[in-house]
């Protein structure tokens, strides 16, 4: 089964195309994150978690309105909590920064009681959080963040080249302002979860970079005389194009089955898996591979002089290639020792 | 040659899938607040002017508040500290009863007053962690007879500064403060050398037993904060975990008919090699004792997509090498073993990003964080042990003459 010819598919002529695209994307979410910094005084609309807080979600016996229980929180002093009413008739109030007591729960319940109808005590969930934990959670968070990527900018140094790690933190980062960005200009509530999703986020481009970055490393070995790095690179994204689109695809069936039926909490922080992971494919196959291009050129210059003065080298192994590359494979001294003990 | 030879690697398979089907079915996972319900109560020590929130008084005011949830009959509550020996922090959970009002938890946990004994000079003497006990009495003085009194016990340390105390102030007051609220100011008659007194007042029985009460629950050492707390209702739970299954099962026929439809075949083999690997997961999962809340089941949703990500590897290798012409046995050989390192690697680094969640992710998170990293690992295994045998297997049948089941 073939939607396309992949032979065709020309991705480092067209770079500037997807470059472009990327750079419209990350703009949007730069300006959504400082419009929202100036609207609603956070980069983010951060929720209970990251701002601390109370959160009443309750059941009655009857389905309360909105502007009654604004009613009954003014009372206390709640009265711009954000209220809302779900579809199944469940109240939910979020008070922003003020743990309440339990007491003071207790009495807001009782009044509410009396509008509405007994409370399901079985049935509701009350979350507080106060302001030493979500300061602890932002920071955590972060921690997390640069903890990760310095991990894997390491290991990809190892493993491949300086310049692969590179290539791949930057795709990574574009893939993070992104997903941020569009959460920024939807005004999606994010909670701690938000941290979890765009780990994995992360962890998945990265290891979509990877299998890209792989065959390009295998076809700079194999193919190194027969083509040039920009056709090497190209080929690089085709051979591995099929897997990219194909993984992403099953991920996103799996992200739908939980965006569907996962229930409210977790439907945040799938919704955040959605975009993040689509920017992750993305990333991989037009913005990673396509940089390393942009990194040769800019070097080129220097590479080219060097190329001219070992001319002669070079025509001779052609030669040698062409009639007997077993042997030339064997006697290439230019590998480095690591990739031979990672091989098997 | 031929089966005989993957007897071993099959035996040692279904090895695995029986203990994997055992754990399964006959161990019951750890479900977490948000599943089956309950409190969740972090609390945070704090230092005052007199007390500071030493590693002992800390433990000693865990021990106090693990007392009284225990009082409420309430076998499987955990109160424990959070993290380091330094941590000042105590996290209560106390799992989802039906019978059990959420509001008495709370109220039991939220008067977590402090209580001390002050010199006229504001000088903290004794805390309630002195306190060994505290009971009503009868007054045995003939004068006043019948009058209740308060009798209390201190501990040892206790019994030695109070001696010195009563014998540096007598005929003063000795306050005893509830929550920086007097709640009893008390004269010194006598030096008290035993640790054993009684409080005098003119109370009725009824106070006297009031105050007791208010100095057994209020025998907290150090002051507390409730820093964050989470009572989520049993029932509501429930819908989660209906919920949780549907999701899941639908994931995976969702991964399952694509793979199939794409890889034909192939696309049916790494659906059975996913099977095994969700048989597998669930139960390492169980027997590691990892806790099943929104977002583990989240992380392990997720992986069941990722998880196929080797096998189209594999296949795309696989399918690479008989395009260029080798048979399928080659061709299977080969397109693994070009495979495999692609796989590690992606698999590492998709490793640390998980390990990443674990050590800095918070509550939920970190079962996020656990299910993807045993996620990962059993998906690496899955896809160079399961798969490989599959594929070697079906490359024996006369099934894999047809070149079509490549889904080219």
């Amino acid at each position: 089964m073939r939607l396309f010819n992949i032979e065709n598919l020309q991705i480092i002529p067209k770079r500037k195309i997807y470059f472009s695209i990327s750079l419209i994307f990350i703009l949007v979410s730069i300006v959504a994150i400082v419009f929202n910094y100036f609207t609603i005084k956070s980069p983010l609309n951060y929720g209970l978690d990251f701002t601390g807080g109370t959160i009443l979600d309750l059941k009655f016996e009857k389905t309360p309105t909105v502007s009654d229980a604004r009613d009954v929180l003014k009372e206390f002093g709640y009265g711009s909590s954000v209220i809302q009413v779900s579809q199944d008739g469940r109240l939910i109030i979020r008070i922003n920064q003020k743990n309440l007591s339990a007491d003071e729960r207790e009495k807001i319940f009782t009044k509410l009681e009396e509008k509405f109808g007994k409370l399901d005590r079985e049935n509701l969930r009350l979350s507080s959080i106060g302001p030493t934990i979500s300061n602890e959670l932002k920071r955590a968070g972060i921690i997390a963040l640069l903890v990760g990527l310095t991990f894997i900018f390491i290991y990809i140094t190892l493993r491949f080249q300086f310049r692969f790690a590179v290539v791949t933190i930057l795709a990574l980062i574009h893939d993070t302002i992104i997903t941020v960005g569009l959460l920024a200009l939807i005004r999606q509530q994010v909670n701690s979860p938000f941290i979890g999703a765009l780990l994995a986020i992360i962890a998945y481009s990265v290891q979509d970079s990877v299998v890209v970055l792989d065959r390009v490393r295998e076809n700079l070995k194999i193919l190194k005389d027969k083509y040039s790095y920009d056709e090497i690179i190209n080929k690089s994204i085709q051979q591995s194009f099929t897997r990219s689109v194909n993984t992403s695809l099953t991920t996103l069936l799996a992200i739908i089955a939980i965006l569907i039926f996962g229930g409210s909490t977790i439907r945040d922080f799938s919704f955040t898996l959605l975009f993040g992971i689509t920017a992750g494919t993305y990333s991989s196959i037009f913005i990673a591979a396509p940089l390393l291009v942009v990194w040769n050129n800019l070097s080129k210059h220097k590479f080219e002089e060097t190329k001219k003065e070992f001319k002669g080298v070079e025509e001779a192994s052609k030669v040698q290639v062409a009639t007997n590359p077993v042997k030339i494979s064997q006697n290439k001294p230019k590998n480095k020792k690591k990739k031979k003990g990672g091989k098997r | 040659m031929k089966l005989k030879s993957y007897f071993g690697r099959l035996i040692f398979l279904i090895v695995v899938i029986a203990i994997a089907i055992w754990a399964v079915k006959t161990k019951t996972p750890t479900l977490g607040l948000d599943l089956k319900g309950g409190v969740h109560i972090v609390l945070e020590c704090i230092d005052t002017e007199q007390v500071k929130a030493t590693p002992e008084l800390v433990e000693s005011t865990k021990a106090v508040i693990e007392k009284r949830v225990n009082a409420l009959g309430i076998s499987e509550a955990i109160v424990q500290r959070e993290g380091g020996l330094n941590s000042k922090r105590i996290i209560i959970d106390i799992p989802g009863q039906r019978n059990l009002k959420l509001e008495d938890i709370e109220k039991l946990i939220g008067k977590t007053a402090l209580l001390q004994f002050k010199l006229e000079d504001g000088t903290v003497i004794l805390t309630g962690a002195n306190l060994k006990d505290v009971r009503v009495q009868l007054n045995t003085d003939p004068a006043k007879k019948g009058q209740a009194v308060i009798a209390f016990e201190l501990d040892s340390e206790g019994t030695q500064k109070f001696a010195q105390a009563t014998k540096e102030n007598i005929d003063k007051h000795i306050a005893i403060y509830l929550d920086e609220e007097l709640l009893m100011n008390p004269v010194v008659k006598s030096e008290i050398p035993d640790g054993k007194g009684v409080i005098e007042g003119d109370f009725t029985i009824d106070q006297a037993s009031q105050y007791v009460a208010l100095l057994k629950g209020g025998s907290l050492p150090l002051k507390v904060n409730i820093l964050s707390s989470e009572i989520i209702g049993p029932s509501l739970g429930e819908d989660m975990i209906a919920m949780s299954i549907k999701a899941a099962i639908l994931a995976f026929v969702l991964v399952v008919l694509y793979m199939t439809v794409y890889y034909r075949l192939m696309g049916f083999l790494a659906s059975v090699a996913l099977l095994i690997f969700v048989l597998i997961d669930l139960a390492v999962l169980i027997l590691l004792n990892a806790t099943f809340s929104l977002p583990a089941i989240g992380g392990f949703v997720l992986t069941l997509g990722m998880a196929v990500d080797a096998n189209v590897i594999i296949f795309e290798r696989i399918k690479e090498e008989i395009r260029s012409g080798k048979t399928l046995k080659t061709g299977i050989s080969l397109g693994f073993n070009k495979a495999f390192r692609t796989v590690l690697d992606s698999n590492i680094t998709t490793l640390s990003g998980a390990l990443a969640i674990i050590y800095f992710g918070i509550g939920l998170i970190k079962g996020f964080g656990v299910t993807l990293t045993i996620g990962i690992l059993i998906s690496f295994f899955s896809a160079i042990f399961t798969t490989r045998l599959l594929l070697d297997i079906f490359s024996i049948t006369p099934l894999a003459k047809n070149g079509k089941i490549f889904g080219y």
